[in-house]
């Protein structure tokens, strides 16, 4: 503690030469000027530290008592900047690239928005900026409440906002309200989307076309937009101008999915081993290899070859180009299986290549494996699979009346 | 003279019955010694010699010499000295 007092208001060591240093220090000391760490370095001659803001009255005691003093060191804060005087460029620099910081952080360089969805970003950081944020502008002139309300009147979707400055950089976060998406109001009619056979019909807007047990094909109008008015009583009047509605409803209707699957009992390929990777340099019309095999490595395998040209900018560029072969190993492999085996993994196939077709919505009704066999004896099992779903197998299309 | 002696009877009687402590009712000076290695002595009265083996200072009832080997002066103001370095002996002289 005591020393860091003296390292803020400055020390100097000092080399004391005489033959009466007792009497120098006993004057000084009752001058009040404190003295410490005296060190005894030889006959007649100590050093000691001071304040140096005391040299000067030393001085004066030095010629009273006969002796003489040097100034051996300085340290401290003041000398400290008395050679920050001397080398004004750097320590100006020091001192401008802070201030030059400093200000810099007065303003606002960044508006960032997140959280929007169905507005611009853009739009949204144009208001902000004619409500006073825009990137440049000294962080107190912000009022932050004035954006939120001005953003919050021009764009009414948006439920919430908040405008928070954060160093250099506003976030404007924003809510958006859930609003309902508009419904159109063109005529349409409900379709089917697959053949199948009409199970149920619900109809919540439109003339139904299609009855229950009907068979229909895609495409076919199963609920009509439509509507003609039916006159009543009298069978002879002409039905009147139809009406156009955007037909709304369910048509469940058995839909037929086929699946087909075929395995070999034994099976013959090639699959892919180890990787060697050989690097080229290609300079003029050289080729040096910088690692790897030259060659194929491997009895069997598959080349790819990828050119880099580095050091490219617009027409020109070194003639040098790096070339890399990559060589995967094909490896021969046969598999055996079983009978039954290879028709468990041929109706995996099938399954597999039904449900990705098959709607989200749907009930099972019924699935059949039937296994194909042809008529002399083969290497091959085949698996025919039927699954029928029920589905509602409407969807809108519009049309023009 | 006479004053004299009777201001000093009556400064030890004053002494006796407040309890003071005495280093501050005639001056004496006060030694505290750390280990082997610090001495403080309150109340000197300056620094008669100095070099690595011995410090003599003068005190109210005559001269103290701190002997030793490697002594320093740590601080040095005027009520108050501390001697650092391998501390051998205090005496009155």
């Amino acid at each position: 503690m005591r020393h860091l007092i003296y390292y803020l208001r400055g020390y100097v060591a000092i080399i004391v030469e005489g033959k009466s240093l007792e009497r120098f220090i006993n004057m000084a000391v009752r001058r009040g000027i404190k003295f410490w760490d005296v060190t005894y370095l030889g006959r007649e001659r100590i050093l000691l530290r001071v304040r140096w803001d005391a040299v000067r009255a030393l001085r004066h005691i030095a010629r009273r008592t006969a002796s003489r003093f040097r100034i051996q060191g300085k340290a401290g804060l003041p000398f400290v900047f008395g050679r920050a005087r001397r080398r004004k460029a750097l320590y100006g620099g020091a001192l401008f690239f802070l201030a030059a910081l400093y200000f810099l952080s007065l303003f606002v360089w960044v508006v960032e928005v997140s959280g929007t969805k169905r507005t611009e970003a853009t739009a949204i950081r144009r208001v902000a900026a004619e409500a006073g944020l825009e990137p440049g502008t000294l962080r107190w002139r912000i009022k932050e409440k004035e954006v939120e309300q001005v953003i919050k009147e021009r764009f009414p979707a948006v439920a919430w906002v908040e405008v928070e400055i954060k160093g250099s950089r506003a976030l404007v976060r924003i809510a958006e309200k859930k609003l309902p998406d508009a419904i159109p109001r063109t005529p349409a009619h409900v379709v089917a989307r697959r053949a199948g056979l009409v199970e149920e019909v619900l109809v919540l807007e439109g003339q139904p076309v299609v009855k229950e047990g009907d068979t229909v094909l895609p495409g076919q109008v199963l609920i009509s937009g439509e509507i003609i008015s039916e006159a009543e009583g009298e069978g002879e009047v002409a039905p009147g101008p139809p009406r156009y509605t955007r037909a709304k409803g369910i048509v469940r209707a058995r839909v037929w999915y086929q699946g087909y699957g075929e395995v070999l009992l034994r099976e013959r390929g090639e699959r892919p081993g180890r990787v060697a990777r050989a690097l080229i340099l290609k300079a003029g019309g050289r080729e040096v290899r910088l690692y790897g095999p030259g060659s194929p490595p491997y009895s069997r395998c598959r080349v790819r070859v990828t050119t880099k040209k580095p050091l490219q900018w617009r027409n020109f560029g070194l003639p040098i180009e790096i070339i890399s072969r990559e060589f995967t190993e094909l490896v021969p492999y046969e598999i055996r299986r079983s009978r039954a085996e290879a028709r468990r993994l041929a109706e995996q196939r099938a399954r597999r290549m039904v449900h990705s077709s098959l709607p989200d919505e749907k009930r099972l009704l019924r699935e059949s494996v039937e296994e194909v066999r042809a008529a002399e004896p083969e290497e091959t099992v085949r698996v025919r699979l039927e699954v029928e779903v029920l589905e509602d197998i409407g969807v809108v299309r519009e049309f023009k009346p | 003279m006479r004053w004299r002696e009777l201001q000093r009877q009556l400064r030890r009687k004053t002494v006796a019955a407040l309890d003071l402590p005495s280093e501050v009712a005639f001056n004496l000076p006060k030694i505290v010694i750390t280990g082997n290695v610090q001495v403080l002595i309150e109340n000197h009265r300056g620094i008669v010699s100095y070099d690595q083996e011995e410090v003599r200072l003068l005190v109210e009832a005559g001269e103290v010499a701190v002997s030793g080997r490697g002594l320093v002066i740590r601080s040095i103001i005027p009520e108050e000295i501390v001697i650092e370095g391998e501390i051998q002996g205090v005496w009155f002289v």
